[in-house]
């Protein structure tokens, strides 16, 4: 009986021992792998990216320095609108994709960087007034219908 | 049946001991002289006397051999020898019983040799559930370097879909 005693203390102080031992420092944010890719050493990201097939790796390589070149309030500002990217849901992500992709590939090049500015202030708008620019003369001249629907949806579905 | 309880003869009264006494000479004078003449006419108790005699004759007469100068000597080489041909853990384990004594018991040794395992195992091993506070992550597995790769692509995505002016006020 004495000797169940003593084994129950040891193992009820060892128990103790492991729960400090095992308890988290601190409730830790876990950084996204963007921005443990980005904290890396070049040898370390490298070490990383090397098993990746060539093509990825180097899109991935591209678009990591074209950031790293970014100014600051830049890459703050790009950081955060991809914040709130993510916190849309799984579906609105998918398909803004799809309008994005779609707006490559319809929009004709010489009107791209004229979408891009119209996008952006109608995504300063409200419904109501996006309905109004976009159906104003101007837009008409400027735009098809196809592809002020397009900048509609996108607008309205774009992040913050 | 023949009655023993009225007999003369030790030995037919199954006291053989007092003819032990009588051969040491430890027997009463005058318990030892009417068994004097018993054990001279006695089939049976005369040749046992004799032969308890000759033992105590033989005792009598041993003499034990004088130890040689050279005895302890090899004495002490033979144990040399039987404990260095004993296992090193045996010989380790039996001083170390000698000296702690029954701390080494196993209803002792088997609980604190248990913590003491946990305690190393605890304090060598990296601990995964701990996570530095700023610590800095270098470790990536392949669904997270696909996670960082999409994250890219929306990145991407969503630089090409503000006008340039945006990078120029930034």
């Amino acid at each position: 009986m004495r000797f169940l005693r003593r084994v129950l203390l040891l193992w009820a102080l060892g128990g103790a021992a492991w729960g400090l031992w095992a308890q988290p420092a601190e409730p830790a944010r876990r950084p996204h792998p963007l921005e443990k890719l980005r904290r890396m050493a070049p040898e370390e990201r490298e070490r990383v990216l090397r098993n990746m097939p060539p093509e990825r790796r180097q899109m991935m390589e591209e678009r990591l320095e074209r950031w790293e070149r970014m100014a600051p309030r830049r890459k703050q500002h790009l950081d955060g609108r991809l914040s709130n990217f993510q916190q849309m849901k799984p579906e609105q992500q998918q398909a803004l994709r799809r309008l994005a992709r779609r707006f490559q590939e319809t929009m004709p090049e010489g009107k791209r960087m004229e979408g891009r500015r119209a996008l952006t202030m109608l995504q300063r708008l409200d419904p109501e007034g996006r309905k109004r620019v976009l159906g104003s003369a101007r837009m008409r001249e400027r735009f098809s219908d196809e592809e002020r629907e397009l900048l509609r949806e996108m607008a309205e579905n774009m992040p913050d | 049946m023949k009655n023993t309880k009225g007999s003369a003869c030790p030995m037919e009264r199954g006291e053989e001991e007092i003819l032990l006494r009588y051969c040491a000479g430890t027997l009463a004078a005058e318990g030892a002289g009417p068994l004097d003449e018993h054990v001279e006419s006695c089939p049976r108790c005369r040749p046992w006397v004799r032969e308890q005699r000759a033992v105590w004759q033989a005792l009598e007469s041993w003499k034990v051999e004088p130890v040689t100068a050279e005895f302890d000597a090899a004495l002490l080489a033979r144990i040399a020898r039987e404990e260095e041909a004993r296992p090193l853990w045996r010989r380790w384990w039996d001083r170390a019983k000698g000296a702690w004594g029954a701390a080494l018991d196993w209803r002792v040794a088997v609980p604190a040799g248990a913590m003491a395992l946990l305690l190393v195992v605890g304090l060598t091993m990296e601990n995964p559930f701990r996570q530095e506070a700023g610590e800095t992550m270098v470790k990536l597995e392949a669904r997270e370097i696909e996670q960082a790769e999409r994250a890219l692509e929306d990145l991407e995505m969503l630089r090409q879909l503000e006008p340039p002016e945006e990078e120029q006020k930034l």
